[in-house]
Order: C-alpha cells, then structure tokens, then sequence
C-alpha cells in the first residue's frame, strides 16, 4: 500500500492529511487517479491552468523523503508520498 | 540602455518576499520589457547551488548561504535588502519563553535533549540556531535539517520534533496546525538579520540599468508590505491560491520590517556572521571575506538614498 500525506495547500483539496491507496504505476498516473477521488479542486490545484496535465510547478512530491522535482518515477506500491505547496518559507 | 532582454530569478516560497508580487503583477515585463523566468527553490543553499552552476542571474535569499557561497567561489554579490529579523523558534507544550524565563540563554537552557527542526544545514535559520547553542554549551540538544520547510510542521504532528526554527509563514502554521507557540520571537534573537536580499551574479554588474530597473520595482513592493499590507496579501493570494488572506496577513505582521536599502546595521549585522560560519566550518578563517564581495550598493544607493524603513 503506498501512505500518501498532504500537507499544506492539498490537504485543504482533499479533506484529509493521509490516505492508504493501493496503486502501481508512475506518479503522474497517480495524481489522475486522486482526481477521479478528489474532484475539480484537485485538479485545479495539482495541475497547471494553461495546461490541464502538466504538473502545477508549485506542487512538490516527494517519494521515500526524495524530491522528484520534474520526474515522473514509476511506484512500486509500497512507497510514502508527501504532497505540499510551499508556504513555509525557506 | 538595457541588454539584457530575460532574467532568471530564484525565488523561495516565504510569502513575504517581493518576488511574489512582481511575478504576479508582470511588473518586469511591463515596467522594463524584460521576460522572466522564475525558479521556485527550498531553501537559499539550494538556489546558491543553481548560481554556482551558472542557471540564476538573480535570487531572493538569505545572506549566510549566499555568503557561504561567494566564499566559495560561487560569482554572487548581494545589490539589496528585503527584510531583517525573519527567524522565530517555536516549541510544543510544556517548554517556557522569553516572557517565563526572562533571557535567551534561560529560554535556551531548557531545550537541552530536545529535537529541533530546522530549514537546511547553512540557511539563516540553522545558522542563527547554531549559534545559541554554541554560545549558551547546550550540546544536547538534536537538530535535524529538513530540505523544505513544511515538512517541519507535519514532524511536529507526529511529534518527530519538539522545536521549530523558520519564518514568520513557518510559525503561523506551527501555531495553527501544531498548537506550537512563539517561544524566541525574530525581535529576540539576532538584531537587524538579513532574512533576505537580492543576490546578482557578478556580470550582471555591467548592466547597470537594468538592475537599478528591478530595484525600483523591488522596493516599491517592500513599501506595499510594509504600509498596505491587506493590499499586499491581496496579491499575494493571487499569486498564491491556495493560501487564504488571513493566514497571510497574519504572517506579515510577524515581523514587519520590509526594505530594500542596504543600511549599515543590515551589513554589519551579516558580517556578525562570518566568525559563527567560520565555527561551523563554513568559512576558512585563514582567508577572511571582505566586504566589497558580499555586498555593492552602487545600485540601492541611487534607487534609495534616503534613511531605510526597516
């Protein structure tokens, strides 16, 4: 089972901060298949206005604690994922 | 005359940063028809390492990295101010502030074996914290670095974390989400730190106008900070959608010290800094840095010759 925890900016979208999923395949599959879940406000917040499925470049993914920046790896199943907005600062 | 015709500017998520409403009003394009491109970082040792690697030709960063950087080598020189005083430690429950405790050090002697969370190894924020506990011995205490710094608040959830060390944005979330409290505020810490200023690479030097160009947008920003802010967090939701004004406002009363000038007291209280880098291994003291590397004031000088507002 991958852990999937969302924090700042995705967990107002998604109304909760940790969901247990079974899913294989690569990221950006996964982040489709929270859509059908989570619904427009996902969608408007994950991917980029002008482009409906390319990644919102404010959108950070971060796999085993890794940023996966542009990439789009392939999940095993048995992965943590953070998704976040950045608000803290740096 | 301006030669360059596309800027590519580093930028970090803190909401108060000028960045945010420039990129958002387009002002570069239409104030100077220059097309930018903006790269949106973790942390300034991150963006010191884009410099470095020749991708940045301007960046919104704290001064420690950047100085670690030129140190280093890294073709960076410091051209503005931005704001001081943007670090705030926080605790969980059961830990006394500077209002129980009365000094710093008496504050400090109470996170012994305590773990802390802090933004990464060579930020201001690790820096400033390094340094209380090298100067009150408190050798007990566990910091851990984190690559961005909300994931601080979501370690302080699973109670990974019994401190928080960042900015203003940081402790307003470790307040609301954590049920953390402000235990050191900015105020308390280090006078007149450079939270941040805009960092050039060195041949942009030449382009004279063209810098002078950005600084006037950039302090005109700072002063919507600091005497609009509801107009100020207006944009900044904008540019940032997912955040909701309150929790910006909010933020940008924490510490409401925005200017662009590079006062004095904002150059000496960096250069505070080069014997705590130099502690911390950063810095060779074998080979001092001088000041005219870290910082030129040529441009902020004719932008805003008047006293600073910080």
């Amino acid at each position: 089972m991958l852990t999937i925890w969302f924090l700042s900016g995705l967990k107002e979208a998604v109304g909760r901060t940790e969901v247990r999923l079974d899913y294989r395949g690569t990221v950006s599959g996964l982040l489709e298949e929270l859509g059908k879940s989570y619904g427009q406000r996902w969608r408007e917040r994950v991917f980029a206005e002008d482009a409906p499925t390319r990644r919102n470049p404010f959108v950070k993914i971060l796999v085993n604690g890794e940023d996966i920046r542009d990439e789009d790896p392939e999940l095993a199943g048995d992965e943590t994922l953070i998704f976040f907005m950045p608000v803290a600062g740096g | 005359m301006i030669a360059v015709r596309s800027l590519r500017i580093g930028f970090l998520s803190t909401l108060y940063h000028t960045s945010h409403i420039i990129r958002e009003e387009g002002w570069l394009e239409q104030g100077l028809g220059v097309r930018a491109r903006w790269s949106l970082f973790g942390t300034g040792p991150e963006m010191v390492a884009a410099f470095s690697r020749g991708e940045l030709d301007l960046g919104y960063l704290g001064l420690p990295p950047a100085v670690i950087g030129i140190a280093r080598g890294a073709p960076l020189v410091c051209i503005a101010g931005g704001h001081v005083e943007g670090t705030v430690v926080l605790a969980r429950d059961g830990y006394a502030g500077i209002e129980e405790r009365g000094t710093v050090a008496s504050v400090v002697e109470g996170f012994e074996g305590s773990r802390v969370g802090i933004p990464a190894a060579g930020s201001i924020h690790d820096v400033i914290f390094r340094d209380l506990v090298m100067r009150y011995r408190t050798p007990g205490i566990r910091i851990i670095n984190y690559a961005w710094a909300d994931l601080i608040p979501h370690a302080a959830g699973k109670a990974e974390i019994d401190l928080a060390v960042g900015t203003p944005a940081l402790a307003v979330l470790c307040v609301r989400e954590c049920g953390m409290r402000v235990v050191l505020p900015a105020r308390t810490l280090w006078p007149f730190n450079p939270s941040y200023g805009i960092l050039a690479q060195r041949r942009l030097l030449e382009e004279a106008s063209l810098l002078e160009g950005f600084l006037v947008l950039h302090e005109k920003a700072c002063n919507l900070f600091r005497e609009d802010p509801e107009g100020a967090a207006r944009i900044v939701v904008q540019a940032l959608p997912w955040l909701e004004g309150g929790f910006v406002l909010e933020v940008l009363r924490v510490s409401p010290r925005y200017c662009a000038s590079l006062p004095e007291a904002y150059r000496e209280s960096t250069l505070k800094f080069l014997p705590v880098l130099e502690k911390l291994g950063y810095l060779d003291p074998a080979r001092r840095i001088e000041t005219e590397r870290i910082f030129d004031t040529r441009f902020i000088s004719n932008v805003h010759p008047d006293s600073h507002h910080y």
